[in-house]
């Protein structure tokens, strides 16, 4: 793609790319380290969670502020201005995908006996599934790539049956150990947001198409 | 930024100033040189001719006594015109009675110096005044060229004593003499006056104004806007503009050749010259004309056609009128220079002995500076005096050309 | 912003196939497209694109200059005006024009309005004048500023003023299209915004092609836009679609700033 004859201004998108990029890289990594902490019960990693999630919220406040920026003083238009308006809807979602891991991180003192939880182990295994669709759509965005975008919102699928057989091994669990009932419902939490995650990602897919085609992907089921 | 260098600062930069300060002020004051020169010679010339000319305005004139009672002339009843009063006096011997009247008062040799014209010029007081026959008047009649002369100190040595006495006695004197401007060409030069000259000048320029104005602005606009641009308008731009540097003369045996050609019981009319110095006149008029033209902003053009004005409309509500300031200094510019022609007016004849102002168009007549070409061959030493007051009544006369064109140019003077 | 309907109704100005020479150097290539009334269509286009060329081809104006020659076929209500034994002075007085730098007649602002009425004898008598002058000034938005100086010179007023009333000019005559050439490009913010907002007012009522140097402008004041490229009409659609969606790469280069 060419290049604008103004150079300073695509110096300014390129922050803003970058500053999502960043924003995405953070927010994988806060899954991933929340899970982590979660079967292996290390409160120290969790409470590093909680409070890397500030720093995400700092930069959801910044990409507000230049997107509204580029929007006064370069007055974009096409698939500049797609971009801008995307980026800015992208910064909250994925906001929100690292408060779901936040609150995953929270929950890793209220698990006891985590040796013997089955359900335990496939919750990571979930994660990754979410943080991959995370890492993917965010690709997707910086390459301005519309089919990868799709590839991701079809894959929530996956994450959906994931949370189905997660939620029904939970309840079976609870059945058969009621003394377990409260790390259980703990656990149908964290399944909740690793699945709430993977929706949020397919929003952020839908936009990374819009800021391509200019058009919302209205044929996949989800 | 620290690498810098102040080039204001440095020895060679102060010495080149110095020297474009030097520039300009020895361009100011080159300048100022030539202006005071020029008027300083602007102002040599007007004061000599002042000088010389004024005397120029003035007569020698004798006083003489005249009891009409005791002659008995009278104006017949029902005489209408001038003229047939006048010789009706002629007839009754007014030259006579003046003759006798001067030899009583100042004697017989006085008398013999009254000038040819003098009976006429009492003549003229008579008709203008019956009652002067019932009366006993002085009138002031012009002196003879030689008297006038000797009182000015020239002329025959033998009439000098006669002029002193009569000077003494009163008699003889040098007064404004406003007839100047109302009589024609004379050989006696008390008798000359400029009317004729100028009233051919007058006819011949409107004749010149009527013929240059129209066909040389009409040309300057065809050129400008309807023709088309190629070889053959450039033939014609170059030669209208080699036309306007032609010698005037040339001019003067065109109109020769072809005016008195085709009319030669037209010789030395204000027609004819008029038509000659038209045909000098139209290439200034068409250069400024197109100049003006060209000066004008192609938006309103722009505007007025795309408001629906046909090609016509446009030039004439829109371009003429912003360019007529223009083409009126173009036509100041030649109409002052057709003034002050002579070479091709000698050529047609305009260098005749013309007694009487022109009655018409077709009539014989000369033209200021022709008449003072010939007062200025004349020996006697009272038409030196006359041509000197001719230069200023030319100078006048083009100066109200001028504040008439120019006042019209103001009047005409719009912003776009 | 105004909703706008599909337009069912004949176009009022159509260009098909139309070619514009100056002498050997062609300058517009083979354009054709639609003028409706109800829309202000915008041309846009980077210098030397041909849009003002071909803007002065729909009321001939190309015609003052020697070397200039059109092919193809532009229509005024379904008939050709370059057809020989079209009046040409006619035309103009159907189709107005505006142009870049403001140029009111050096006479008073009266007889730059009632100029056009009077050499095409639309209104008879002093009070049929007036009447149509004041009509102009007032839907030009310029009859409260002016009323009272109505003798003073049309060039004295600001370029703003000025401007609107060459529109006043313009629409006294009672045009159907009015072609407006970078109209509010010599003028400050406020004096554009003005202009910009007389065109809304006049929508509707003529139709109305303006040339434009600025997108914001096209797309605050249009309905439709035309993309020109080196001669060529590269795109043509909604204003809103051309400056969110634009179909051609050219197009998309040029209005977000990558061209050149």
């Amino acid at each position: 793609m060419a290049e604008h004859t103004v150079k300073a201004f695509d110096e300014d998108i390129t922050r803003l790319r970058g500053l999502i990029a960043e924003m995405g890289g953070l927010a994988e990594l806060a899954i991933q380290e929340a899970l982590e902490a979660l079967v292996t019960g290390d409160e120290e990693l969790g409470q590093q969670v909680v409070e890397r999630d500030k720093r995400l919220d700092r930069l959801e406040a910044e990409v507000d502020a230049m997107a509204v920026r580029l929007l006064a003083l370069r007055a974009p238009m096409a698939d500049d201005l797609r971009e801008i308006i995307a980026a800015l809807k992208i910064a909250g979602v994925v906001e929100r995908i690292g408060d779901y891991s936040k609150n995953i991180a929270k929950r890793v003192g209220r698990i006891e006996g985590r040796s013997r939880f089955e359900p335990l182990t496939l919750l990571p295994a979930m994660g990754e599934l979410a943080a991959e669709m995370v890492h993917d759509v965010l690709t997707a965005y910086a390459a301005r790539d519309p089919l990868m975008a799709r590839e991701v919102i079809e894959r929530d699928a996956k994450v959906d049956a994931f949370y189905d057989s997660v939620f029904r091994n939970l309840v079976s669990h609870m059945v058969e150990n009621p003394a377990t009932i409260s790390s259980a419902a703990q656990l149908l939490f964290v399944a909740r947001n690793l699945e709430r995650i993977g929706d949020h990602a397919t929003n952020v897919a839908e936009m990374v198409h819009f800021a391509a085609l200019g058009t919302y992907p209205t044929d996949i089921e989800r | 930024m620290s690498e810098h260098v102040n080039l204001t600062r440095t020895a060679a930069f102060e010495k080149r100033l110095k020297r474009r300060y030097a520039a300009e002020r020895i361009f100011r004051r080159a300048g100022l040189a030539a202006i005071l020169f020029s008027i300083a010679v602007l102002l040599f010339l007007l004061v000599t001719m002042t000088a010389n000319g004024i005397g120029g305005f003035k007569r020698v004139t004798l006083s003489v006594p005249i009891d009409f009672t005791e002659v008995g002339l009278a104006l017949p009843q029902g005489m209408e015109g001038q003229g047939m009063a006048i010789r009706s006096l002629e007839s009754q011997g007014l030259e006579e009675v003046v003759s006798f009247y001067a030899g009583q008062a100042m004697g017989e040799d006085a008398a013999a110096q009254l000038s040819a014209d003098a009976w006429r010029v009492a003549a003229d007081h008579i008709v203008e005044d019956p009652s002067i026959l019932r009366r006993r008047v002085e009138l002031d009649l012009p002196a003879s060229e030689d008297l006038s002369a000797a009182y000015a100190g020239d002329g025959q040595a033998a009439l000098q004593p006669l002029a002193r006495r009569l000077a003494e006695q009163g008699f003889l004197s040098d007064s404004f003499d406003p007839g100047f401007l109302s009589r024609s060409d004379a050989t006696d030069s008390q008798a000359v006056g400029i009317w004729g000259a100028l009233k051919g000048s007058i006819l011949t320029m409107l004749v010149t104004l009527a013929l240059a104005f129209p066909i040389g602005v009409l040309a300057a606009l065809y050129l400008e806007e309807y023709a088309p641009r190629n070889r053959w308008t450039d033939l014609i731009e170059v030669s209208i503009n080699n036309l306007a540097a032609v010698p005037s003369i040339i001019f003067g045996l065109l109109g020769l050749a072809v005016f008195l050609g085709a009319f030669p019981y037209l010789r030395s009319a204000p027609i004819i010259g008029g038509m000659t110095l038209a045909l000098m006149t139209m290439p200034v008029i068409v250069i400024s004309g197109r100049n003006a033209i060209k000066a004008v902003p192609p938006s309103i053009r722009d505007g007025a056609l795309a408001i629906g004005a046909s090609p016509v409309q446009v030039v004439f509500h829109h371009v003429l009128p912003l360019a007529l300031p223009g083409i009126l200094t173009g036509t100041i510019i030649g109409m002052a220079r057709a003034l002050g022609e002579t070479a091709p007016l000698l050529m047609i004849g305009m260098r005749a002995f013309v007694a009487t102002p022109p009655d018409g168009f077709t009539a014989p007549a000369t033209v200021l500076p022709v008449q003072i070409f010939l007062w200025s061959d004349e020996i006697d030493r009272g038409f030196v005096e006359r041509t000197s007051a001719a230069i200023i009544v030319l100078l006048l006369f083009l100066l109200v050309m001028n504040g008439l064109a120019i006042y019209l140019r103001n009047r005409f003077e719009k912003t776009w | 912003m105004v909703t706008d309907l599909p337009s069912n109704a004949e176009p009022k100005m159509r260009a098909r196939d139309v070619s514009v020479f100056y002498g050997d150097k062609k300058a517009v290539d083979s354009v054709s497209i639609d003028i409706q009334t109800e829309y202000v269509t915008a041309f846009i286009g980077p210098s030397g694109c041909g849009k003002s060329t071909f803007l002065r081809a729909f009321n001939r104006m190309n015609d003052t200059i020697g070397s200039a020659r059109v092919e193809g076929c532009i229509e005024l209500d379904g008939e050709d005006i370059y057809k020989s034994g079209m009046d040409v002075v006619q035309l103009r007085a159907r189709v107005g024009m505006v142009f870049q730098k403001p140029n009111p007649f050096p006479k008073s602002i009266y007889e730059n309005v009632a100029y056009g009425p009077r050499i095409h004898g639309f209104a008879e008598g002093k009070a049929d004048l007036d009447a149509v002058v004041e009509r102009s000034l007032r839907r030009a938005g310029l009859w409260d500023e002016v009323k009272d100086r109505l003798t003073d010179s049309g060039t004295a007023l600001s370029g703003g003023q000025q401007q609107r009333l060459c529109i006043a000019r313009a629409i006294a005559v009672e045009p159907e299209v009015i072609l407006m050439d970078e109209p509010a490009s010599a003028l400050d913010p406020i004096a554009t915004a003005k202009i910009e907002e007389l065109i809304d007012e006049l929508r509707g009522r003529y139709a109305i092609i303006i040339v434009t140097h600025s997108m914001q402008q096209a797309a605050r004041v249009s309905q439709r836009t035309a993309f020109f490229h080196l001669g060529h009409l590269v795109e043509y659609g909604e204003t809103s679609q051309i400056f969110t969606m634009p179909r051609e790469e050219r197009t998309k280069d040029y209005i977000t700033g990558r061209y050149g």
